[in-house]
């Protein structure tokens, strides 16, 4: 069986102060054979040596990512680091982090990281749980299309490292005292266990109801949209962008692959010269592509129904990882979902963290779970 | 914010009060510094934050609002252009959108004068107020029971005579969370289905009723055929004898017609009705129909009167056959409705003429029974006649005008009729034919109906017949046997092959008969033509088939035959082919 057991730290300066407020928290002595951490903290905490001092102080692995927003064990803010432990008798855990990762070089350090992971479990894994770093030019779904390629489609529950800037430029990802901005940290699962995955974007009634047909894409390269290029579709929707095109990340995009599976969100990063978006994820030929619409009623709406639905499913670890869009979308009340979570958990041992990318799998018409990248969407695993 | 502020405050105060200058203080005040530092940068963040959420929430408006619009758009495009009645009504049943065409048919100016009414006070613009009342009861008790309720009805919403069927389909309508928010009512014109329907069944009673007409046109004539033939075996009276005989001739010709205006009717329905245009005698064309008629009438008592117009061609170019059916079957009409001393007149007239063709009218009036408008519009139907009484009081197909009309169109013309019940009938038509170059003076002296004395003696001549049905050898044994013509017969193909290629030169023609055992009639013909010996490619080889269609004629031709006589054998024709064939030779 495995099980969860929850901390969080406000401390960022003092460190002792932080980990006795951890070791506090955690029952070293309910610990089960095997045993590892998932963190999600302010930036801050890797830089006044917290993070470090955590991993030497704990009898077990810390992996994870920096992170905009978390919470955990009742407690939720911009400031915190909480940290989840995941221990069991029957499901193997090995933490990896890659070597930095380039755009000219991200799948041998990608396929080096998996295999040793996997060499350390002995077994293939049910479960990956990747923290990806944000690497210009090179969208999360190459490196997910990697990782699918080298476990044979196991289900990947994660996210791309995030900060307090929109730009990421802050994000790391973490291993016990190692953090790096470029690099993949991933935690491998094997044993006794099954997860049941749970996505909620934009509901129904959010969605445009005028579709339209993506006519030319490369990858994650939005190019036109029902033959028009990409901007002059967007103004015939009335669509428009200042001077630095601001904003046209925050637009949801919704894509539908036309394959039986639900339709995902997507946000475009921005524009290049040629008019072109390189967006959250794959954007495919002959997709539907319609403009989805947050606000803060359906951004609670969704999350708690998404919660409820992963409670429902009666496990005993949740990790839950919003996109910062929604936490943007919050405003002046940033942190209204991580508080209907909160609420919606009551006592339960979870983890939530906000992420600048989901990667989650979707259920096909047949029921098979089928990676996919997310943006502006609530993701949950449970397990 | 207020507790970050208020942070703020008491950090400032406390390092103002403190002001210490150990290590300790020193740690302090830098750490202070730090969470001052993040906080402004925490205020930073809401503030950007707060911008670019309100960029988004800008875009995110702007699209509403043109998709509200867009939306509105087509709507209106919907409510234009759509081409069935649409009305929308709210919960209370009072409208609240409708399609332009309703509004065009109804013949309402605009939406406002019925915006906001109910269902009872617009239509009983143009449906009397049971109705309304009925339909009102109907919609409500569908609306209360979120029922969907389906009616057929023929409603004159134009109020201008003329009523169309609508299938009205009336259902409530609902939101995404269920609630009723009123009911829309289609109306879908189904008019032109209907009639469309009621046309097919007109026309699938008319052939039912036809079938049942034609099933006894054939069976009363095959019942004087069978009943006189049985009178003529019993009896032993030679007069008795030939009284049956007779009558067998008279039905069996009748029998022969219907059949031939029922292959007739079939040829035009599967647009396989053709004409075989050749040269003729207008007069001598006109004198053979005016004899049999002549004789029809003469029985009734009838004063029939023929004026033929001088300047009328003596030759023409056309088909013979057809144009003496058409003369025929109004002269025989016409004789048929008029009764005992009435009057029959048959009038031909040159109605134009250029240097290649001519345009002949031809009349035929009569003092008859007459017909009335009503049954005019229907006369040159096929499978109907003026009433279907008709055919019982004075029999006939009922297919004789329809293929008079036919022919008649295919000859460039047309036909029309004059007439009142009850003070005769002028049937009148026009063809075009044309006009053929001087004969030739061979042919000007051994046309056939110009050397009809000479045609029926064939002394010395000799005939292959090739037939393998019995009878049918010995009715051409027996009719030709006056002509002095030596006949050899043979039973099938092979036999009339072998027959020929043993003595090529002792026969004049040969009629070959087309399906016969061992070898068929076009095989036996491509067989003799292939001999080697002169004869072989130059005897006439005349077909005698059932087979009347052109593409069997062709066939026929197309195998070396050179010529063609219908079953039932037409013993006049048979002379006529002879003559035609032998004397040549």
């Amino acid at each position: 069986m495995i099980k969860m057991l929850c901390a969080y730290t406000e401390e960022i300066d003092e460190i002792d102060d932080a980990v006795n407020e951890i070791l506090g928290q955690i029952d070293i002595a309910s610990l089960l054979p095997n045993s590892a951490g998932i963190v999600s903290c302010y930036r801050e905490f890797l830089e006044t040596g917290v993070v470090r001092a955590l991993a030497d102080h704990l009898p077990f692995d810390i992996i994870g990512a920096t992170t905009l927003a978390n919470g955990t064990s009742g407690r939720a803010g911009n400031m915190l680091l909480c940290l989840s432990v995941l221990t069991a008798d029957d499901v193997g855990l090995s933490p990896v982090m890659s070597e930095p990762l380039s755009p000219d070089n991200f799948k041998n350090p990608i396929a080096d990281a998996y295999n040793r992971a996997i060499a350390a479990l002995g077994e293939p894994p049910r479960l990956l749980i990747p923290f990806l770093p944000l690497i210009p030019n090179v969208g999360a779904e190459a490196m997910l299309k990697e990782l699918e390629q080298l476990s044979g489609g196991t289900p990947m529950f994660g996210m791309i490292a995030c900060d307090k800037n929109l730009g990421l430029v802050d994000s790391a990802t973490i291993l016990n005292g190692t953090s790096d901005h470029s690099s993949l940290a991933m935690l491998a699962i094997s044993g006794n266990i099954e997860p049941r995955f749970f996505v909620a974007a934009i509901s129904d009634s959010k969605v445009q109801k005028q579709k339209a047909i993506i006519t030319s894409s490369e990858g994650n390269m939005l190019k036109e949209v029902n033959d028009m290029p990409l901007m002059e579709y967007f103004r015939t929707i009335g669509l428009t962008f200042g001077d630095g095109l601001e904003g046209i990340n925050a637009i949801p995009l919704v894509v539908d692959y036309n394959d039986g599976t639900k339709p995902l969100v997507r946000a475009a990063y921005m524009v290049t010269k040629e008019g072109y978006a390189p967006c959250g994820g794959e954007m495919p030929n002959g997709g539907t592509l319609s403009i989805g619409f947050t606000d803060t009623m359906d951004i609670l709406r969704t999350a708690e129904r998404t919660v409820n639905d992963a409670i429902s499913y009666g496990k005993n670890c949740l990790l839950l990882m919003p996109c910062l869009a929604r936490y943007l979308e919050l405003a002046a009340d940033p942190f209204a979902e991580l508080e209907r979570v909160k609420k919606s958990i009551g006592g339960k041992p979870y983890h939530m963290c906000y992420s600048g990318g989901e990667i989650c799998p979707v259920y096909g018409e047949s029921g098979e779970a089928v990676n996919r990248f997310h943006n502006f969407t609530f993701i949950a695993c449970a397990f | 914010m207020n507790e970050t502020i208020d942070q703020i405050a008491t950090t400032s105060y406390e390092t103002t009060d403190t002001r210490t200058t150990s290590e300790e203080d020193l740690h302090h005040l830098q750490k202070e510094n730090r969470k001052l530092k993040r906080l402004v940068q925490n205020y930073e963040s809401l503030l950007q934050r707060n911008k670019e959420t309100q960029i988004t929430k800008a875009n995110i408006s702007a699209i509403l609002l043109l998709e509200r619009s867009q939306q509105e758009l087509y709507m209106n495009l919907l409510m234009q252009n759509c081409p069935d009645i649409i009305l929308l009504f709210d919960k209370n049943g009072r409208f609240t959108y409708c399609t332009d065409v309703f509004l065009r048919r109804a013949r309402i100016p605009s939406f406002g004068l019925i915006g906001g009414r109910r269902l009872r006070e617009v239509f009983v613009r143009f449906a009397d107020s049971d109705w309304v009342d009925d339909v009102s009861d109907k919609f409500h008790k569908a609306f209360e029971e979120s029922a969907t309720l389906v009616l057929n009805e023929a409603l004159d919403i134009g109020r201008d005579g003329n009523p169309r069927n609508y299938t009205i389909t009336f259902t409530t309508m609902r939101d995404e969370r269920g609630n009723s928010m009123g009911a829309i009512a289609l109306f879908h014109d189904m008019t032109d289905i209907v009639r469309e329907r009621e046309r097919a069944e007109q026309a699938s009673n008319a052939k039912s009723d036809f079938l049942a007409n034609m099933s006894h046109e054939m069976r009363t004539p095959m019942n004087a055929i069978i009943g006189m033939t049985n009178i003529a075996l019993r009896t032993n009276s030679a007069e008795r004898k030939d009284y049956s005989l007779g009558k067998i001739r008279d039905a069996s010709n009748h029998l022969l017609g219907v059949i031939n205006d029922i292959l007739d009717m079939s040829k035009i329905e599967a647009n396989k009705f053709e004409l075989s245009p050749s040269e003729f005698c207008f007069d001598n064309m006109l004198a053979t129909v005016v004899n049999v008629i002549e004789f029809k009438a003469h029985e009734k008592c009838q004063s029939f009167r023929v004026e033929v117009d001088p300047n009328i061609p003596k030759r023409l170019y056309s088909d013979s056959q057809r144009l003496a059916q058409v003369i025929t079957n109004l002269l025989s009409n016409a004789v048929k409705f008029t009764p005992e001393d009435g009057s029959v007149t048959l009038t031909a007239t040159l109605a134009s003429k250029e240097a290649e063709n001519c345009v002949i009218e031809v009349e035929v009036s009569d003092t008859g029974i007459g017909i009335s408008h009503e049954q005019q519009s229907r006369l040159f139907n096929s499978f109907e006649q003026a009433d279907g009484g008709i055919s019982r009081k004075f029999g006939g197909t009922g297919l004789g005008l329809a293929i008079s009309k036919r022919i008649v169109e295919m000859m460039n013309g047309r036909i029309w009729i004059e007439s009142e019940l009850g003070a005769g009938s002028s049937f009148t038509f026009t063809v075009s034919a044309a006009l053929p170059d001087e004969p030739p003076e061979d042919m000007a002296l051994h046309t056939p109906e110009e050397s009809c004395h000479d045609a029926y003696d064939f002394t010395g001549r000799r005939i292959l017949l090739a037939e393998d049905i019995e009878v049918n050898r010995e009715i051409v044994l027996t009719l030709l046997e006056p002509t002095g013509v030596t006949i050899d017969c043979a039973t099938n193909g092979l036999a009339a092959l072998d027959t020929f290629r043993a003595h090529p030169s002792d026969y004049d023609i040969i009629f070959m008969d087309i399906h016969m055992p061992e070898m068929d009639g076009y095989e036996a013909t491509r067989r003799i033509r292939a001999l080697d010996c002169p004869e072989a490619s130059v005897i006439p080889i005349v077909a005698m088939t059932a087979n009347v269609f052109t593409e069997d004629i062709q066939k026929c031709m197309a195998a070396g035959m050179s010529d063609h006589i219908g079953k039932p054998i037409d013993f006049g024709e048979v002379l006529k082919k002879l003559a035609k064939h032998m004397l040549r030779k």
